[in-house]
């Protein structure tokens, strides 16, 4: 399972070059993630109805490629912001747990060092 | 943004609570259908790419319950703000709406204030006078006024609400009462030498101030300890008194003040607005039982006869003001329980401290329901009028209407926007009328009702009220063009090329200008009455002539001299005014007309052991000295008055008799040389008849009145007045007051009043009924004849094109002149007959407050009729001609 705030970020960036209506979005993911991050579709209506409540996105129906009648959403100026401080964040976030992943023998820094100065 | 605003618009407007429900059904519905469709398209088989979508979905239910929760969420936020949105277009309509037609707007604006302007005015006489209690009473609901019904020594019943001091103290002891007070009003004169006044003067207990509740302005109440007989003699001023006499200076504490017969020490001020139990103002508070002994001995304190007070008592907390009436009734019995002549059946009444609640009430305050009642008509007009007004713009645009219906436009944001419009003029138009409710208020307060005292302020409870009038008017105005706009009919109206060629009013429009004439007819027939009731009123003949007539009252320093001294000091000041230029007559009276009158027993002719009596009583006493007529300017009709000469020991007696004495004891015979005798003296020879005149109102019979020389009075009666006639009575005052007081040894005050002052009181009923009946009449008038106008004139602008292709047509100007004044007329007419109808109706009610005259009058009717339609007809007759200048061509190609 994928946390909520995780799933949250992965929809911002699906809408980021337009509209695009929810299996749209689960496509996208899926074959940009090759798949690795198992998402529920369920779970993504439902992320994408939440940050349509918080204004992030905004919905309107449309007519899709074949036809037929579906629910496009797309970004609001509110979720895009919310899209650079996740996507920071996450980045920041990543960096770190990638820096200690690759760390290279214990006590680099040493222990109550920073107390002391 | 806007696109996609509309797009969900078209969607989601109106859509029922389950709705979201399908919403989120159709979207998952949208997903299976185009994940299947992708993995088939990947080689699956329709049943293998179905399980494998809905394993990809995770579990369905579940996740659709979620969805389904979160769009009905969704959706209720959306509708709230949806509907908070539509106030705001409405209100964005209504600023554009009065924005095209800023005159219009104006006028509306103008109506609307003076309608809620005439309602706050008469709200805020209303409310101090029947709805509110006296000013600066602490928890007044537990606060009574004690009265007594019981029936006279003629068996008639009547409310008391004097009593004798004795009562006072037994209310006391009943014990429901938490606290008692009795407070006596008067006025008495106040100052020294010229500059003295007359003045409001309340002698109260000390328990009045801690009873009320109330708190000094400055210094401190007398208390109940210094409130005995023979105490200090202290005052408490009034706090109006305090500002005008004193400049409101502190250092008027301290200062002492002549009051009556006696010299008070100022100990404080009562709080502004002040005025006990009454409304009146109340200049001087003194310690009853201090101001009782030094103006009306001690005769009272154990007398039963003597009914000077007034009582009012706190409940105690809890008590049960039933069982507080019965203890109260008990012991005012049981303490006339000797007393054959008093009624056993007395009954104790525990009053509202509101008097118009008590069955009390003046002449005065019970015009004032009906002028509210007349201020609401008032406003039923101009609501009438602003509604047709903006009737008539909505027809003006039923063409919009219909255009905005047909896109989509919902007919509730269309009544939205018209009962905006309204609101909006009626909220500007309430702003006005708190300005007007204040300058009114003034005028009608200081002019027509001078004794209540208004200082108590009212100006926030008018405020509100004016608001909740204002929101009411607004409403009820937008009711009638809301109600239009939302019937129009889209496709009938788009499908006509009407663009105002049909005849624009619509019923309802001249259903409002007949109740708008209705109601100007019902307001003018009340004013005539009331305006005629003062006219007959001031023509009834007192007799007197007020104009020109002066009382001057004397009081003597120190003690009270007997009636030969005060007689002596009368004559002394008589020659020092009579020698002022400008007095025309000075007389010396022991009774004065409208103050006071006498009557004795004793007193016949030689033919008649006893004379008869009228309606109005027995024959009444005056002893007068020369030139007593004259400066009363009262009419000798045969014979001559009486004189100087007349007016000694030894001049030989003689009498002059009314009119009505004359026809009644010598009815065949001529009065002037007939004996009358009076008690024991000898005959007095008749040797005038003199006109009837009025002994105190305007509504009594005849009386029967004889007149004696001073020097022959059968009592030694101290004189009441000296009389003084001149041009301007108000201008000689001061004058004549310095001349006495200066000339005069042994004068310590002189006070005057011009007669037409002691008068006046007596026309004020009907001079509040005529002043304001005019001025709402005047008003309803206005706005009737603004009404038919704008709207016969809004009609002419809407025919344009049919007038133009009838005078093209050749119709002559004559023709469509008569057509457009027959059309106001008619509307006019028919609002004359169902006002006439309504005021015969409503008429008869007012009778008591009208002076000798039918209220159904011919004779007013016909002329209010008439002034209606004459202002019916100028009313129509701009717009008319206004009719025959469409130039024929303009109008055709104007569209």
């Amino acid at each position: 399972m994928l946390l909520q705030g995780t799933l949250d970020v992965l929809v911002l960036k699906a809408l980021l070059w337009g509209p695009r209506h929810g299996y749209a979005v689960a496509d996208w993911i899926r074959a940009t993630t090759d798949d690795a991050l198992k998402v529920e579709d369920g779970a993504l209506y439902t992320s994408l109805h939440r940050m349509e409540k918080r204004k992030w996105l905004e919905s309107e129906w449309g007519v899709s490629e074949n036809n037929r009648r579906a629910k496009y959403y797309r970004l609001t100026e509110l979720g895009r912001g919310q899209l650079r401080r996740e996507a920071r964040d996450w980045t920041s976030y990543a960096e770190a747990v990638f820096k200690v992943l690759r760390a290279e023998g214990p006590g680099a820094v040493p222990v109550g060092s920073e107390a002391g100065s | 943004m806007r696109r996609f605003e509309g797009i969900r618009r078209v969607f989601r407007l109106g859509l029922a609570g389950g709705d979201s429900d399908r919403d989120v059904d159709r979207e998952l519905a949208f997903h299976f259908e185009a994940a299947v469709e992708a993995l088939m398209a990947r080689g699956m088989s329709e049943s293998e790419a179905r399980a494998e979508a809905r394993r990809r979905f995770g579990d369905e239910a579940e996740y659709r319950r979620e969805l389904r929760r979160l769009a009905r969420d969704r959706d209720r936020r959306w509708r709230a703000w949806e509907s908070l949105r539509g106030v705001g277009w409405a209100l964005r309509d209504a600023v554009r709406g009065i924005r095209r037609a800023p005159a219009l707007a104006v006028a509306m604006v103008a109506v609307m204030s003076l309608g809620v302007g005439a309602n706050a005015t008469m709200f805020g006489i209303l409310d101090r006078i029947f709805l509110r209690p006296p000013a600066h009473v602490e928890d007044p609901d537990e606060v009574r006024r004690v009265f007594v019904h019981r029936r006279d020594f003629n068996g008639r019943m009547f409310i008391s609400s004097h009593h004798t001091y004795p009562d006072y103290l037994d209310w006391r002891g009943v014990e429901a009462f938490e606290e008692t007070a009795a407070y006596s009003a008067r006025e008495l004169t106040v100052g020294h030498g010229a500059a003295a006044e007359s003045r409001n003067v309340t002698f109260a207990t000390g328990s009045f101030f801690p009873l009320l509740g109330a708190r000094p302005a400055l210094g401190r109440f007398f208390t109940p300890e210094e409130d005995r007989l023979g105490g200090e003699r202290v005052a408490v001023l009034g706090h109006g008194y305090w500002r005008g006499q004193y400049g409101g200076e502190p250092s008027a504490v301290g200062s002492t003040i002549d009051v009556g017969e006696a010299t008070y020490t100022v100990i404080g001020v009562a709080p502004e607005g002040f005025t006990g139990v009454g409304l009146g103002p109340v200049d001087i508070f003194l310690p009853f039982q201090v101001a009782g002994e030094v103006q009306n001995g001690l005769g009272w304190v154990d007398s039963r006869g003597w009914y000077w007070f007034e009582v009012v008592a706190r409940l105690a907390e809890g008590a049960n003001p039933e069982l507080a009436t019965a203890a109260a009734t008990t012991v005012h019995r049981a303490a006339r329980a000797d007393d054959e002549n008093y009624d056993a059946e007395a009954r104790v009444e525990l009053a509202s401290l509101i008097l118009a609640r008590t069955g009390q009430a003046a002449d005065e305050a019970r015009v004032v329901p009906w002028l509210m009642g007349v201020a609401v008509l008032v406003l039923l007009l101009t609501c009438a009028n602003v509604g047709n007004l903006l009737l008539a713009r909505a027809i003006q645009r039923r063409r919009e209407t219909a255009v905005r219906l047909a896109l989509g436009t919902s007919r509730g944001r269309l009544i939205g926007s018209v009962v905006a419009e309204s609101m909006v003029l009626a909220l500007l138009g309430g702003v006005a009328a708190v300005a007007i409710a204040v300058w009114g208020g003034d005028l009608v307060r200081s002019f027509l009702l001078p004794e209540i005292a208004w200082s108590g302020a009212t100006t926030a409870r008018v405020m509100l009220f004016s608001a909740a009038v204002a929101i009411g008017a607004g409403l009820l105005a937008g009711v009638f063009p809301a109600l239009r706009s939302g019937r129009s009919d889209v496709a009938e109206t788009l499908k006509s090329q009407s663009r105002g060629s049909s005849r624009g009013r619509s019923r309802m429009q001249s259903g409002l200008l007949v109740f708008q004439a209705a109601v100007s007819v019902v307001l003018l027939v009340g004013t005539s009455l009331f305006v005629l009731s003062l006219d007959r009123a001031r023509a009834v003949d007192l007799g007197y002539d007020p104009a020109s007539a002066l009382y001057v009252g004397i009081e003597p320093e120190g003690e009270y001299p007997e009636a030969e001294g005060m007689v002596r000091l009368y004559q002394e000041a008589r020659e020092r005014v009579a020698a002022l230029p400008g007095v025309e007559a000075a007389a010396i009276t022991t009774s004065a007309p409208f103050r006071s009158s006498r009557s004795i027993d004793g007193v016949r002719t030689p033919g008649m052991d006893s004379l008869p009596r009228t309606g109005a009583g027995s024959a009444y006493i005056n002893t007068v000295t020369g030139g007593y007529f004259e400066a009363m300017g009262l009419r000798i009709l045969r014979g001559r008055g009486l004189t100087d000469a007349d007016d000694t020991e030894s001049a030989p007696h003689v009498a002059v008799v009314n009119e009505t004495f004359a026809e009644l004891v010598w009815p065949d015979e001529d009065p002037l040389g007939q004996c009358l005798l009076v008690q024991e003296a000898p005959c007095a020879t008749i040797v005038g008849v003199v006109e009837n005149s009025r002994r105190y109102g305007l509504v009594e019979d005849p009386s029967m009145k004889y007149y004696l020389p001073l020097a022959k009075s059968p009592y030694a009666w101290p004189p009441n007045r000296l009389v003084i006639r001149t041009a301007d009575p108000e201008a000689l005052a001061p004058t004549v007051r310095r001349s006495i007081v200066d000339a005069v040894p042994g004068v310590r005050l002189v006070s005057t009043q011009p007669f037409a002052e002691v008068v006046g009181p007596r026309y004020r009923s009907w001079e509040l009924g005529a002043a304001l009946f005019g001025a709402f009449g005047l008003l309803a008038l206005l706005v009737a004849a603004l009404g038919l106008y704008s709207v016969l004139a809004f009609d002419i602008a809407q025919r344009r094109r049919e007038l133009g292709i009838r005078s093209a047509l050749g119709a002559g100007r004559r023709r469509i002149v008569s057509g457009v004044l027959g059309d106001g007329l008619r509307l006019a007419g028919i609002g004359v007959a169902v006002g006439l109808a309504a005021a015969a109706v409503a008429a008869p009610r007012i009778e008591p407050l009208l002076f000798q005259i039918e209220p159904r009058d011919p004779l007013v009717l016909a002329m209010v009729a008439v002034t209606l339609l004459v202002v019916a007809a100028l009313a129509s007759g701009v717009p008319a001609w206004r009719a025959t200048r469409v130039d024929p061509r303009e109008a055709l190609e104007a569209d």
